[in-house]
């Protein structure tokens, strides 16, 4: 209604959580000590994080292995308790109302199941009705509905331990949805997937967010994920968020550059790391409009790195480009790494 | 615009009875694929447990009574024992495997259901192969009872009071297996504390307490009660002493261990809220 403020669906606030581990001693006798020792150090797995997501919005979340992302996840969704701050979601405190606040959303571990492993799919989602006390004329509706969007029909009677992961997956997301959830937490669903089951799951989601207005976390490694389906991302890093905001200033600040590695059968004699190569494959000593950056040369293996923003550019055209300086004996592309990104906003003033 | 969730006001308990209704039922189907298993597991699991009941026979071969118990009275404490937990292995089975969930994580998923944890856990999953541990329990159970009618020291309203003791030992059962479980919230592996705290006390109760000394004999009556739960009662059943009292604490102890145990898994999990796995 217009002119009632919106309730956020979720909301962090100075969140953190520590935790206490016992000290290792070093030594022969350290095990021994360590059983007799109280002494503890403390670990900040979540330093001290706050936002707001708004109801709709399709938002990811990530940072290197161990940044904090599955810690933030588990305090949203009230599997641990914060050592200290708010979290609220839909309002309320998953702390204090995990069960209320389970019947509003919906999870996905992408490395864990949560369906019932040696019963066929179809009574995974018997089960989860039954448990979210899914109307049955709902439950009719979404298994047709479903059924279009993730084809299921195809394995809805295989036990759920012989299904193949993409699979499994789209079991996984349908099962989080059964209950139709307004919010929807996915750490790491792609994962292990192949080109085309991501595609697919891809087109899922933007569905499901841009139809049903299902606000979406993302928690993931694959910044191919944040760039077909999010307009927010969240960089975490050893517990603190460096970044929030648009993913295109993201980019613009620490940019997404793909590596492309060319092996020449001859390294062409004008190329330095540092200069620049022009989209019709001249050389130039600083950055023209379209022009791509020569990171590194390996004279032995007579490869050349160069970096490109895939959101201006194209494999084939820098290909064609490189082409132009001599003959190309193998290629390969690398995807930016988290890492990298997180130590070019780190160096923004 | 979000989307409401369609949830339809009912209450908890019928909603509760309903989703028990569901797992059993898809238990049921997904055992009956594999018929030959089914029935070979549920075989070997009773010839198992009949093993430690020919273990007491070939004592009793020897040596007549224990303790002044004779085969058929040795028979009803086995019985009630074995069919406490079938009872409980074949509803409460996700509580004995308990470790994994630490292990592997996956009591995250346990958590976000819209139920107690405790309930989600034992509703996950429903192993009828343990109707080996209850049918081989009940048999003995029902030729240890006919001799004993026969020989006019059981009469049949103890009969009834019998299978009172089997409910009340599952549920005794129930208990110890939580308050293990709950252990490991803390330790993790508890494997080995599972043999002691129920595979051996649960071997010790197929015996009369009378042959332990006396501090075994409390432990296993005060500390790991499965003793109150077949050993008191049929004491009085069979003549041996005691009073109606020993009828009625069974399922008194079973409701108080109950009690203790869902504190002790409360407080585990609160820890584990603290302190992830």
């Amino acid at each position: 209604m217009s002119g009632q403020a919106q309730q956020l669906a979720v909301r962090t606030s100075r969140l953190k959580k520590s935790y206490f581990v016992q000290v290792r001693k070093p030594g022969f006798l350290g095990g021994l000590r360590m059983l007799v020792s109280q002494e503890t150090r403390e670990i900040q797995a979540v330093k001290d994080i706050s936002f707001d997501i708004r109801p709709g919005e399709f938002v990811g979340y990530i940072g290197p292995n161990g940044a904090g992302k599955s810690t933030t996840v588990k305090m949203l969704t009230g599997i641990l308790h914060p050592t200290s701050g708010e979290v609220l979601v839909n309002g309320r405190s998953p702390q204090r109302a995990r069960q209320q606040i389970a019947r509003e959303i919906g999870v996905v571990f992408g490395q864990r199941t949560q369906l019932w492993w040696d019963l066929p799919t179809v009574d995974s989602f018997d089960i989860l009705s039954a448990m979210y006390d899914v109307r049955p004329a709902d439950y009719k509706a979404f298994q047709k509905e479903f059924d279009d969007l993730l084809g299921l029909g195809e394995f809805l009677d295989t036990p759920v331990r012989r299904l193949s992961l993409g699979q499994r997956m789209r079991a996984e997301l349908a099962a989080a949805l059964i209950h139709r959830p307004s919010v929807l937490f996915l750490d790491e669903p792609t994962i292990g997937l192949d080109v085309m089951a991501k595609g697919r799951m891809r087109e899922f989601l933007t569905k499901i967010n841009e139809e049903r207005g299902v606000t979406i976390l993302l928690t993931t490694h694959d910044l191919r994920d944040i760039e077909e389906l999010c307009e927010r991302v969240m960089v975490i890093n050893h517990g603190s968020l460096v970044y929030d905001g648009a993913l295109a200033s993201l980019r613009d600040q620490a940019g997404l550059p793909t590596l492309l590695t060319v092996k020449y059968a001859r390294l062409p004699e004008k190329l330095m790391p540092g200069l620049y190569i022009g989209p019709k494959g001249e050389v130039l000593d600083r950055p023209h409009d379209g022009a791509w950056c020569v990171l590194a040369i390996n004279a032995e293996a007579r490869t050349v790195d160069v970096h490109f923003d895939r959101s201006q550019s194209t494999a084939p055209a820098v290909l064609m480009a490189m082409q132009a300086l001599g003959e190309i004996r193998d290629v390969s592309l690398a995807e930016p790494l988290i890492e990298d990104i997180i130590k070019r906003l780190l160096e923004q003033p | 615009m979000s989307s409401t969730p369609a949830t339809r006001p009912q209450s908890r308990l019928l909603a509760g009875i309903r989703l028990y209704r569901i797992l059993l039922s898809a238990s049921v189907r997904a055992r009956m694929q594999y018929k030959l298993d089914f029935v070979a597991s549920a075989t070997i699991q009773a010839v198992t447990g009949l093993y430690d009941y020919f273990v007491i026979a070939v004592i009793l071969w020897k040596f007549d009574t224990v303790h002044g118990w004779d085969i058929y009275e040795i028979g009803l404490l086995y019985a009630v024992s074995r069919v406490g937990w079938g009872l409980y292995r074949i509803f409460c089975d996700e509580i004995e495997r308990f470790e994994n969930y630490i292990v592997r994580g996956d009591f995250d998923s346990v958590l976000i259901r819209p139920w107690p944890s405790l309930f989600v856990l034992l509703s996950r999953n429903i192993d009828l192969t343990r109707l080996g541990w209850l049918v081989q329990g009940a048999g003995v159970g029902a030729v240890s009872a006919r001799a004993l009618l026969r020989a006019g020291v059981l009469s049949w309203a103890g009969v009834g009071h019998l299978v009172v003791a089997c409910v009340s030992t599952g549920c005794l059962f129930l208990a110890v297996g939580m308050a293990t479980a709950s252990a490991a919230f803390k330790i993790v592996r508890i494997e080995e504390l599972q043999v002691f705290t129920e595979n051996a006390s649960s071997t010790a109760t197929l015996y009369p307490l009378d042959i332990y000394p006396g501090w075994l004999r409390k432990m296993l009556l005060w500390v790991i009660p499965l003793g109150a739960g077949n050993y008191v009662p049929v004491r009085h059943l069979l003549g041996k002493g005691g009073t109606w009292v020993n009828l009625a604490l069974p399922p008194v102890a079973a409701a108080l261990s109950l009690c203790l145990a869902t504190h002790l898994w409360h407080l585990g999990e609160s820890r584990y809220h603290s302190t992830g796995s």
